[in-house]
């Protein structure tokens, strides 16, 4: 009570300061999608127009959406993403998962000197790894195939296994001591113990990795160059680079954008209520 | 003496079972990264180019970085680029942090709304992205020309453009920044707060001595890898400013010069130099994270 | 850990000595091309790379079943890039090349000199090679004893032409006659704009500065000028004959600078440096916003749905050096061999229908891609009587106005005079290979482009900033002559 009456400045409760600020904020976030929207109805002139600023469009040219389908095979692309997602994703995960359980929990001999090497790897620039990676990959046969963007990922991924180990700092080893003089196997251990206590972070971390491969675009622009090979984000680098693209081209590329930009937005409508709540983390810390 | 026995024998079956636990992430790291960063250490010393024969040079690509009459020019400006850039993770941590805060209150209503909607750009597709702010900071057709003017070239002008994409990257960038506190934020005790009430403390007062402590393990993940992202930045080189000059970070650098002009020798040096300092920054991150980082 | 690292250096080794084969090859001696037939009983799979946008993918893959179609026995795959990707791409498979691809005129000299391209010479007719633009061969002949470009007795044959076209000045002629209206210019003013007798600069700026009064709206002379169109017209040239000297602080070459500079500092009638990168020249005359821009053949495919103005082209000013005449830059790409085709008989025929098919080449230019490469069809039909389609009309475009869309440029003649040079004493109208089709690497262009800014901004003069260039230019040429046969 104390707090609230102190918190009054110039007779503008902190709360309503706070509001104002987030109200300013949304209004931000949001209005570069808006106006992505409205683009992508307008005319190419509309669009480019120099002197008035309008937000909404004369006529609504949804025929930008038919020709944006008629000039990249949209669909597919979408396709061959999602194909990534879900052989990656659930592989990636767990391996970087019982990874992590290793580091923190279990009793790892040089255990600092893997991590170190493991994390000294993320700070290598892909640049630098592109050519000789390529090259095998080449050698290999699976030049515009999506083996180059699969194979890597089922690994594990060291950024998420580190955020875990940070994430299981949390959690008491006492639990797994417990569970081991029980005579628990490790395997068990980690399924029936350690998994449920870190869904949070996994969850937080597969829509991370998630919009990660949605939205990689040097590695498939590099390994995928024709249509029929290419995932989502190539093909729409490749409708902003065309020539004149930028008047014809300019409510076409919106609408391209605001496809690419939609599935991944109602998936993450659909996942934000497990997402953004089930951080609300187990209380075991004490 | 036999329970000591029994323990070593758990000891060395549980250091057995950990090494296996981190073997696949091990022996990627061997096949993806070992293996490239020798073959591009052993090319910065060649004079490749993907087409004629190789020859070795010695240190000539290195030496080239600093002295070459042409390339010395490219390469030091987009090291000072890149750290110009780096300004953007500071003020985005300050942001995510601040805005963590208000939505971790109980006093504000609607905090779901609010945190769905700032997560919203960090979802979103790069290239999208980077064209939607392109077209928002073109000072002839763009938004920005009705709140800044015509005459500001937010494209074109080297500080301008470097700006742009710091405010690009914050917007972009800040729900997830804020998304990893809240969780953060939602792993803290709720008691610590009930004690700090006891003590009569106030909300500034907690958030300083009981919030932000206690969030340095999130801090310093995004600390870690804010630094390795920012210093191999390239989408926004490429995509967002399209290669202007003045946004050219180094891994532009390494792109143009190196994949786009074949320079692989002289790209492989530029990415051994930038390798080796991204590593020298995280070890030292590391050596000083036990001072600063919270752990129970 | 040993074992495999020592397993991955031998991966290492054996990844990086592919392809390297032969060691040193001091003197090249390589047989031509020597045509044998094709065996009707035998299959043959030939794998062809190239780029363009969805229309020209299109096109490209109707012309190469109709090639299968002709020959049942050769079985083509195709695949296309983006524009801006295609060369990364082809570098990085430089030891497996497709059998057949595009070659830059601008990448070719390196490609050719490196030992990658299949000698073609041998392997066509006298008729087939007198059908096409003599520049356009001529362009892909290179002996690579003496390392110079064009026919001689030694040089072999690199590629054939995909297409050959000038760069020129395209007029918007709707706002042309809107302004001139507007600011009382008259017919007789406007008369100097003309297809056949190119404009002196003079009457150029003079023109466009009675049409552009005002130098802060958005409407503007030209939307930029391109610099080899400055520099060729003023009777200049970068280098000079063997590349090993640069000439860009000659005063023909500073005139032509400054000349450019000023359009912007003096004369107020071209964006200026900043306004150009923001929009760029096809974005400011799609909308409308300048009289004039610069045009090739190629451009056209964008120009149809993108313009709702009469446009035509016109052969570029030239400067008032001695002995200049208007001479825009020509254009090339050409489909090379890789020298290492399993089939290159069946290659050099899908080489050969694609290159001058008349049925190919009408739907090239009715695509607005292209000039055609059979002369004849060129100077008669192309010029006369095109057979124009509504092939890729737009949606919201009926066949009818496309088809009126088409009519534009109406001037076809100009890219022609342009392609084939000085005829006779009275042509006026010239053309030139880009200055990065004779040296060796192409990059340093981007180099010199980036070290104008303070000539655009008028914070040096055109003198000042070819001294400053003129050493890291030198530089770079005799950089790039050392590189010759280093492969």
């Amino acid at each position: 009570m104390r707090t609230e009456t102190m918190r009054k400045v110039g007779g503008i409760s902190f709360k309503t300061v706070v509001y104002i600020i987030l109200i300013a904020l949304s209004f931000i976030m949001i209005f570069p999608y808006v106006w992505m929207i409205f683009t992508s109805l307008k005319t190419g002139l509309e669009a480019m127009d120099t002197t008035t600023l309008k937000l909404f469009p004369e006529k609504a040219m949804w025929i930008n959406y038919q020709d944006l389908f008629k000039a990249v095979p949209f669909l597919k692309g979408v396709g061959k993403t999602m194909l990534i997602e879900i052989t990656v994703i659930p592989i990636g995960t767990l391996v970087s998962a019982l990874a992590a359980f290793s580091f923190s929990k279990l009793r790892l001999p040089f255990k600092n000197f893997f991590l170190l090497l493991l994390l000294s790897g993320t700070m290598i620039p892909y640049a630098a790894l592109m050519l000789p990676q390529f090259r095998v990959f080449y050698a290999l046969h699976m030049y515009n195939t999506l083996w180059p963007l699969i194979l890597p990922g089922l690994f594990g991924n060291v950024i998420m296994m580190f955020f875990f180990i940070q994430y299981l700092k949390g959690i008491p080893t006492e639990l797994i001591e417990a569970a081991k003089i029980d005579g628990a196997g490790y395997l068990r251990i980690f399924f029936q113990i350690m998994f449920p206590l870190i869904m949070p972070a996994i969850a937080v971390q597969v829509v991370f990795w998630f919009t990660g491969i949605w939205n990689d675009f040097f590695g498939p622009s590099i390994y995928l160059t024709n249509f029929n090979t290419q995932t989502l984000q190539p093909m729409l680098a490749k409708l902003s680079s065309e020539v004149g693209g930028g008047v014809v081209g300019l409510p076409r590329i919106m609408a391209g954008a605001v496809v690419s930009s939609l599935p991944i937005l109602v998936l993450y409508l659909f996942f934000q209520k497990y997402f953004v709540e089930s951080i609300a983390i187990t209380g075991l810390k004490g | 003496m036999e329970k000591v026995t029994v323990k070593s024998s758990l000891f060395k079956k549980e250091k057995l079972v950990a090494i296996l636990f981190i073997a696949l992430p091990l022996i990627g790291f061997l096949l993806f990264t070992v293996f490239s960063i020798i073959a591009t250490g052993v090319l910065s010393f060649t004079n490749y180019d993907g087409i004629r024969d190789i020859k070795f040079v010695g240190f000539k690509n290195y030496s080239d970085l600093f002295t070459h009459q042409i390339f010395k020019k490219a390469f030091w400006t987009s090291v000072l680029n890149t750290l110009f850039l780096l300004i953007g993770m500071p003020i985005g941590m300050v942001f995510g942090v601040i805005l963590a805060t208000f939505l971790n209150s109980k006093k504000i209503k609607g905090k779901k709304f609010f945190r769905v909607l700032f997560y919203f750009p960090a979802i979103s597709g790069a290239v999208a992205i980077n064209i939607i702010w392109r077209y928002i900071f073109n000072n002839e057709y763009g938004v920005v020309r009705f709140l800044f003017g015509k005459d500001v070239y937010w494209l074109s002008n080297p500080i301008l453009i470097k700006v742009a994409i710091i405010i690009k990257g914050v917007w972009n960038g800040l729900g997830g920044t804020m998304l990893l506190y809240l969780a953060g934020m939602q792993g803290i005790a709720p008691s610590l707060y009930e004690a700090a009430d006891i003590d009569g403390a106030s909300d500034v007062q907690k958030f300083f001595h009981v919030t932000l402590p206690l969030l340095t393990p999130v801090t310093f993940y995004l600390l870690v890898t804010g630094l390795i992202n920012g210093l191999q930045s390239y989408a926004d080189s490429q995509v967002f400013a399209q290669g202007d000059p003045g946004a050219q970070t180094i891994v532009y650098f390494i792109w143009e010069r190196g994949i786009h002009q074949a320079r692989y020798g002289l790209a492989s040096s530029a990415s051994i130099l930038l390798s080796i300092v991204v590593m020298i920054i995280t070890v030292i991150n590391f050596k000083f994270s036990n001072r600063w980082v919270y752990e129970n | 850990m040993k074992k495999i690292y020592m397993l991955l250096l031998t991966g290492l080794v054996l990844v990086g000595c592919q392809g390297s084969g032969e060691q040193s090859r001091p003197f090249v001696s390589e047989s031509s091309f020597t045509v044998s037939s094709l065996d009707e009983a035998q299959n043959y799979s030939v794998e062809f790379y190239g780029w363009g946008d969805e229309a020209e993918i299109k096109n490209y893959q109707t012309l190469i079943n109709a090639f299968m179609l002709e020959y049942p026995n050769i079985a083509v795959s195709y695949n296309a890039d983006n524009a801006s990707s295609y060369m990364t791409n082809l570098r990085n498979r430089a030891n497996n090349l497709p059998d057949i691809f595009y070659m830059p005129d601008t990448e070719f000299l390196y490609w050719a000199d490196t030992g990658k391209l299949l000698n073609m010479r041998g392997a066509f007719s006298e008729e087939e090679l007198g059908q096409l633009w003599p520049e356009a061969v001529d362009k892909y002949y290179y002996d690579r004893n003496a390392t110079t470009l064009g026919e001689s007795a030694e040089a072999g044959l690199y590629g054939i032409p995909k297409d050959l076209g000038p760069f020129t000045l395209v007029c918007n002629k709707t706002l042309l006659k809107q302004l001139a209206n507007e600011k009382g210019v008259t017919e007789q003013e406007l008369s100097i704009i003309d297809p056949d007798v190119p404009m002196s600069w003079n009457q150029f700026t003079t023109l466009l500065k009675k049409l552009d009064t005002n130098p802060n709206d958005d409407i503007f002379g030209v939307t930029h000028y391109e610099i080899e169109a400055a520099v060729y017209s003023n009777n200049a040239d970068f280098f000079n004959a063997d590349q090993s000297q640069q000439t860009i602080t000659s005063p023909n070459f500073v005139q032509a600078m400054q000349w450019i500079a000023d359009l912007t500092l003096q004369h107020h009638i071209m964006p200026n440096a900043d306004q150009q990168k923001t929009t760029n020249g096809y974005q400011r005359f799609f909308t409308g916003k300048s009289i004039f821009s610069f045009a090739g053949p190629w451009d056209l495919a964008a120009f149809w749905p993108s313009t709702s103005f009469e446009f035509d082209v016109y052969p570029v000013p030239y400067g008032p050096a001695s002995n200049s005449s208007s001479t825009a830059w020509v254009g090339s790409m050409s489909y090379s061999l890789s020298k290492n085709t399993k089939s290159p008989d069946a290659a050099l025929l899908l080489a050969k229908y694609l290159c001058y098919n008349e049925q190919a080449q009408r739907q090239f230019y009715d695509l607005g891609q292209q000039v055609p490469n059979i002369t004849e069809m060129a100077y008669n039909e192309y010029i006369h009587n095109p057979v124009f389609t509504a092939i890729n009309k737009p949606n919201n475009m009926s066949d009818e106005a496309f088809l009126l869309r088409k009519e534009n440029p109406s001037n076809r003649s100009v890219f022609v005079d342009t392609i084939d040079g000085f005829k006779d004493e009275n042509d006026l109208v010239h053309g030139k290979a880009r200055s990065r089709y004779y040296t060796y690497r192409s990059e340093w262009y981007d180099d010199f482009l980036a070290g104008l800014e303070k000539l655009w901004s008028g914070q040096e003069t055109a003198q000042q900033t070819m001294n400053r260039l003129s050493s890291d230019f030198q530089f770079a040429l005799e950089e790039m002559i050392g590189e010759y046969r280093q492969y």
